[in-house]
């Protein structure tokens, strides 16, 4: 990997690291990724054994300053230690390494409590239900000369909020697109896989879904949109920096980016408040992976969007990190990590926008207040903006509130 | 305004947060975390002249010695942003030691190994004093980074006062790997602060009088604080931290501060790496996209920081424009060489901006106020750049 | 008692032979161990390959000690083989000739296609041509000078080390005493026999006893990599040149080297323009080989002898000299061993011994090809309880104990410690504070700005890069942290 030998020892890593601050026997990435690794090329370093508590979160990444691909290096050193886990865990991780088979099958979400205490799967983070009435949506047929994009069916959205793509596929359409969604079968970008260091696998998986996107997509689409800043993260930087493989043809654009450079001003003046309670606030939270990108465009959109009390969720990553928060032995560290969003939030009224799903489903656990997808509180703005502009006195949509 | 400030150590967010106060719409483009959690936030203004000697008073050195510098600015207006720097931070929660007095001299701060250096100003939480005095030196079994044996020895030897060196027992919840963040992690835990407390009155109980208790930069993160008044409260002496290598908690507690600040303010940042300043923006190297901007600051840094880089046929290059810096060759040469703007589309800020040698002369306080407060007159027109503060996105928080 | 003047892996194998041969031995030395030459080189334990075209001696010597110390040294050598490999710019009619060499000299070396040799060095260029292997290796040099020591102190010999001689008294009879300083002052030895292994210094030591040695003195520049790049030694299938050696050290790779005559013993710190031309030479081997991250570089001086002048030293035979001063006038019972490598310290040794032994009417036979080393220490498992006080490195409590009232700089060449990434950045004042509980602060401080001293030059000798910026750090660190004022 290019800059492994790049780390100049600052420490600035660690301090970047959530773990590190929650768990005292976590030795941290300095210690589990370049001090590693360096050890490892003579070919006597055993693997250390709290190194499957890293989240790959990746923000040592963002924070080195020398650009060490620290959390890929953990992820190469929980590749050596795969042998060593017990088979329990062995099965679970391989469910939870292909989401797509979740996507398909969503139930397996609901294993019952002895055969998730068998794979010790925590019994104590709330697992994903499915969004059960989908967000309506005015159907169009394709226009010629309406310029193009592709929106991203990811895994958790195929299987439970398909809500989120309908908004989302709604919205990009009100701004004079014509969206597609794809991939049409569940498959996976490999995220889930590469974050439990089984990076061989994290390869085929995301073969399969580039060729599958490379077929389905035209190359004249603007973008291709996704709702999940973990899969955006995996296809736009990851299959061309650690897996060797070719990127796609259009580029990767996370929902809120594609919405703050394309909506047309219109849009923006046509939403109406959505909040029940003028006293309500707006908690933004861009996920870890997110922040590969920059931090402030989730928040920028809230503001934009007209939501007069919006404040950044105070967390770097929120402990879901994909499904380190489902399993027994994260659990506790996870919530640990998504805490300060329960502080934060105490006491006030006001709903999250996240901008992945099962970060959604995590901060809700932990807050009490609803968290969803921008997309869907965007749709939900736009829709009491329509509603306004129709009649004197305009429906606020139901909104779950804390 | 759009205004894109690269980088975010200290000069970078000193300078979105003023432009944003002065109702810039700001945009923090940086590659990596900053440099503010590798150093303790102590602030230094002149340290030392340029044969070394040390420097009572930074105001008369600058206003001296200034212009060799071409820093032609008189001490009123020296005054003027050093005041509205400490307000800065205090309205980003982060607490000086002196209160609002401006200081008239630099005073003296402890590092780990027992050498007392000048500082200006210093966090609250930092021991700094006019004349050295009896101190007892903590340090903790399992932190390395705290030699208490050298600091004191040191410290004796170089002060002449008394200095009592005092080794607490690690808890039971110790890991070897326990940086001085883990530590300061524990101690502010609820278990963490029990043992602090009982170690300590167990360690101090033979200890007559009211020398101050230095404590190593562990003592907690946000809550930081709230844990000085406990101890002092029940070892009924003062305590203050002395700074530690890296992680720094001094500046992590900055840092993580600021940034919250920042971003409730609405400062938005992107992660990536500039490798063009254009006319009317940046281009990122990643993404291969230009984001806009009706002015642009550079707050990259020297060779540390990554604004310069030195390529192995020995060429130094300026890493946010592409160019070529003239260089002699000369290593100590490296320390000074520096970022200057070209005069047609952006700024530059902060620690290593041509001329500096902050590590030799201790000046990276005074080099980052200088070269913001400029960068910010420049921006906004002089008079606003004064008078401008209380804007609506800034808050009513300046003088 | 047999005085063996530089400790060395020469000198300390004359006297661990000797010492198996039954003598009282006292090596004195100027400095600490590897003070010269032995401290300074790219670890390579020769196959001999190097050798077999221009100097078919020195090349069987070495595949013949390469054997021995695989045997005797395990522990200490990394049996990792090399390759030759040919570039493009290979001279296309060396090959040919250089593997008759190899037959005549008795190497063993096996033909690899390109791909195979590509699958073996990824980091190699894709236009080599392909290569050949042969039993190359590595040697740990500092632990294994180690060993030598506590295998002649068990034998009843003793180092004394920051020791300098000062004078031979010899008469017609031969050599009689040799007057040695130290700190703790000047004191007459009684010496029936005299080695001079002082590598570079051997002339100036030959001026003692008035038969100076015409030495001729070349340096060398080497890189260190921070990582261990690839997994086996890499040579230029070319006659011996500037940049031909890339060696896997543990966890560094050492790239070498440069060759220009010099009159200094004590090996000068690289000029940057040194290490950058020879960095360029890496090119048509390893294309990124400047972008992989520096740590210092350094320079070893070549103890060559030839009593008449030559244009290049590089053709210069390497093969060893054991000289019996009593047959050139001089005085009896006086020898010195000059030139050689680090891979035929042994036979040297015991070539000298057998010199000496015939001088003081003995009949031992060396024994050194048989007698394995001791081992230093065994690995304890409460070592991984205990913080390290060097990270890079994983030196702790435990290693430096080891080594009780060693100085800052000894700690150094015997736990590793401030060896890696950061040069001591990060541990240098840990381990400051433990050398408080045996010197007083101002020995400390003298250690401290020694050693930060040495490991500065370096960095500055490779200050490229990531480098540059780990310097910055450091510079940092340790003006404003540390409040260190140097000048």
């Amino acid at each position: 990997m290019d800059h492994s030998d790049a780390c100049l020892k600052c420490t600035i890593c660690i301090t970047a690291c959530p773990v590190y601050r929650k768990d005292g026997a976590f030795p941290g990435p300095k210690a589990l990724g370049p001090e590693w690794h360096r050890r490892s090329l003579t070919g006597s370093a055993d693997p250390m054994d709290r190194v499957e508590d890293c989240t790959f979160c990746q923000l040592c990444e963002v924070a080195c300053p020398v650009g060490v691909p620290v959390a890929h290096l953990i992820a190469e050193h929980k590749a050596a230690q795969l042998s060593e886990q017990p088979w329990p865990i062995r099965v679970r991780d391989t469910v939870l390494t292909h989401p797509e088979w979740v996507a398909r099958a969503p139930t397996l979400a609901r294993a019952p409590a002895p055969v998730s205490r068998w794979l010790r799967l925590s019994t104590g983070s709330r697992r994903p239900s499915m969004r059960k009435a989908p967000v309506s949506r005015p159907r169009r047929t394709p226009g010629a000369g309406r310029p193009r994009a592709a929106l991203f069916v990811d895994c958790f959205d195929r299987g439970f909020d398909q809500e989120a793509l309908t908004a989302a596929q709604a919205l990009i359409e009100v701004f004079g697109f014509d969206v597609r969604r794809i991939p049409r079968t569940s498959l996976c970008c490999g995220a889930a896989a590469y974050a439990s260091g089984r990076v061989t696998q994290a390869g085929r998986q995301a073969e399969a879904m580039g060729q599958a996107l490379r077929g389905e997509l035209d190359g004249d689409e603007v973008a291709l949109i996704t709702l999940n800043a973990t899969c955006q993260g995996t296809m736009a930087d990851e299959w061309s920096t650690f897996l060797g493989l070719n990127g796609l043809p259009v580029p990767v654009l996370p929902f809120h980016v594609f919405v703050l450079q394309y909506a047309p001003d219109t849009f923006w003046s046509a939403l109406a408040p959505t909040q029940a309670d003028p006293g309500d606030w707006t908690w933004t939270h861009t996920t870890c992976r997110g922040r590969r990108q920059g931090d402030g465009a989730l928040f920028q959109m809230a503001r934009r969007a007209g939501m007069d009390q919006v404040e950044p969720l105070d967390l770097e990553c929120c402990g879901a990190a994909g499904s380190y928060a489902f399993k027994a032995e994260h659990a506790g560290t996870a919530h640990d990590i998504g805490r300060p969003a329960a502080e934060q939030t105490q006491g006030r009224t006001g709903v999250i926008w996240v901008d992945s799903g099962t970060c959604a489903v995590h901060l809700e656990q932990l807050t009490g207040r609803a968290a969803r997808h921008p997309a869907y509180w965007l749709w939900q703005a736009w829709q009491a903006g329509q509603a306004a502009s129709k009649g004197p006195n305009p429906p606020n949509p139901a909104i779950a509130r804390g | 305004m759009r205004l894109v400030v690269v980088g975010q150590g200290p000069a970078g967010m000193l300078t979105a947060d003023w432009a944003c106060r002065l109702g810039a719409e700001v945009t923090v483009v940086a590659a990596a975390d900053g440099s503010l959690g590798l150093w303790s936030g102590a602030w230094d203004f002149r340290n030392f002249t340029d044969s070394g000697e040390v420097i009572r008073d930074p105001w008369q050195w600058w206003e001296l010695h200034g212009r060799e510098h071409g820093v032609g600015w008189t001490r009123e207006h020296w005054a003027h942003w050093w005041t509205r720097w400490r307000r800065t931070w205090e309205a980003a929660g982060i607490p000086l030691a002196g209160g609002e007095e401006l200081p008239s001299h630099n005073r003296f701060t402890p590092t780990a190994v027992g050498r007392m250096v000048p500082v200006f100003v210093c966090p609250a939480w930092q021991w700094a004093v006019d004349e050295p005095e009896p101190v007892i030196w903590v340090g903790m079994e399992g932190l390395a980074d705290a030699p208490i044996e050298l600091a004191g020895a040191r410290f004796r030897a170089l002060t002449g006062m008394a200095a009592s060196e005092v080794c607490l027992p690690k808890p039971d919840a110790w890991a070897p790997h326990w940086s001085s963040l883990a530590w300061a992690v524990y101690v502010e835990s609820g278990e963490g602060r029990r043992w602090l407390s009982e170690a300590l009155t167990r360690a101090l109980g033979g200890y007559a009088g009211s020398s101050p208790v230095l404590m190593p930069q562990v003592l907690g993160e946000d809550g930081c604080e709230t844990l000085i008044g406990e101890l002092e409260a029940a070892l009924e002496r003062p305590v203050r931290e002395y700074p530690l290598l890296p992680p720094a908690l001094g500046g992590i507690r900055i840092r993580d501060r600021w940034k919250r600040a920042l971003k409730r303010r609405g400062v938005s940042s992107i992660t990536g790496t500039v490798d063009a300043v254009l006319k009317d923006g940046v281009h990122l190297r990643a993404s291969g996209a230009s984001l806009p901007a009706d002015a642009v600051v550079l707050a990259t840094g020297g060779l540390l920081g990554g604004g310069l880089w030195l390529s192995a046929a020995g060429e130094l290059l300026n890493t946010a424009t592409g160019q070529t810096v003239v260089w002699s060759g000369r290593m100590d040469e490296l320390a000074v060489a520096g970022i200057d703007t070209d005069g047609t589309g952006y700024r530059a800020v902060g620690r290593v901006v041509g001329g500096f040698d902050s590590d030799r002369h201790g000046d990276s306080g005074a080099v980052n106020l200088y070269t913001v407060a400029s960068a910010i007159e420049a921006l906004f027109g002089k008079q606003t750049a004064m008078e401008g503060w209380g804007t609506e996105r800034g808050g009513n928080d300046g003088p | 008692m047999v005085v063996v003047v530089g400790a060395g892996a020469t000198g300390l194998g004359v006297a661990w032979d000797l010492s198996l041969r039954g003598l009282a031995v006292t090596v004195i030395e100027q400095g600490d161990l590897a003070h010269g030459t032995s401290g300074r080189f790219h670890g390579l334990l020769h196959s001999g390959a190097r050798y077999a075209v221009r100097d078919p001696n020195a090349a069987r010597e070495c595949i013949q000690e390469n054997r021995i110390l695989r045997r005797i040294a395990a522990g200490s050598i990394e049996a990792v083989g090399g390759y030759f490999v040919k570039t493009p710019a290979s001279p296309d009619d060396y090959g040919e000739g250089w593997l008759s060499a190899m037959e005549a000299t008795g190497i063993p070396v096996a033909r690899v296609s390109r791909e195979v040799l590509r699958a073996a060095v990824p980091e190699l260029h894709p236009d080599v041509e392909g290569g050949y292997w042969v039993p190359d290796g590595v040697i740990h040099g500092f632990p294994l000078l180690f060993r030598l020591q506590k295998a002649i102190e068990a034998h009843g010999g003793s180092v004394r080390r920051h020791t300098r001689l000062l004078q031979v008294e010899a008469g017609s009879d031969g050599v009689r005493r040799v007057r040695v300083g130290s700190a703790s002052g000047a004191e007459w030895l009684g010496c029936d026999a005299l080695v001079n292994a002082a590598g570079p210094w051997a002339g100036e030591v030959s001026r003692l006893f008035d038969d100076r040695l015409p030495m001729r003195l070349s340096r060398g520049v080497m890189i260190i990599f921070a990582e261990r790049k690839l997994a086996h030694v890499v040579n230029r299938l070319a006659p011996p040149g500037d940049g031909d050696i890339l060696v896997p050290h543990d966890r560094v790779t050492i790239w070498g080297t440069t060759d220009e005559p010099t009159e200094s013993a004590a090996a000068k710190p690289p000029r940057p323009s040194e290490t950058r031309k020879l960095l360029a030479l890496g090119r048509d081997l390893f294309p990124d080989m400047e972008n992989w991250r520096a740590l210092r570089a350094f320079c070893g001086v070549r103890p060559l002898y030839q009593p008449e002048t030559a244009a290049d030293s590089r053709h210069v035979t390497r093969d060893f000299t054991v000289i019996d001063h009593a047959r050139r006038g001089g005085p009896a019972g006086v020898v010195s061993v000059v030139g050689g490598k680090w891979v035929t310290f042994r036979l040297m040794a015991e070539k000298a011994g057998d010199v000496v032994t015939s001088y003081l009417g003995g009949g031992a036979p060396s024994l050194t090809a048989e007698t394995p080393l001791p081992p230093l220490r065994e690995q304890a498992a409460e070592r991984q309880r205990e913080p390290w006080l060097c990270e890079c490195e994983q030196a702790g409590e435990w290693d430096l104990a080891a080594w009780p009232g060693a100085t800052l700089g000894e700690w150094r060449t015997r736990t590793w410690f401030s060896m890696g990434p950061c040069q001591g950045t990060f541990c240098v004042h840990r381990v400051a504070n433990r050398r408080l509980t045996t010197a007083n602060l101002a020995e400390v401080d003298a250690e401290e700005a020694a050693l930060r001293s040495e490991r500065e030059q370096g960095m500055q000798g490779a200050l490229w890069g990531d480098n540059a910026r780990e310097w910055a750090l450091s510079q940092s660190v340790r003006r404003q942290t540390l409040g260190e004022r140097t000048p």
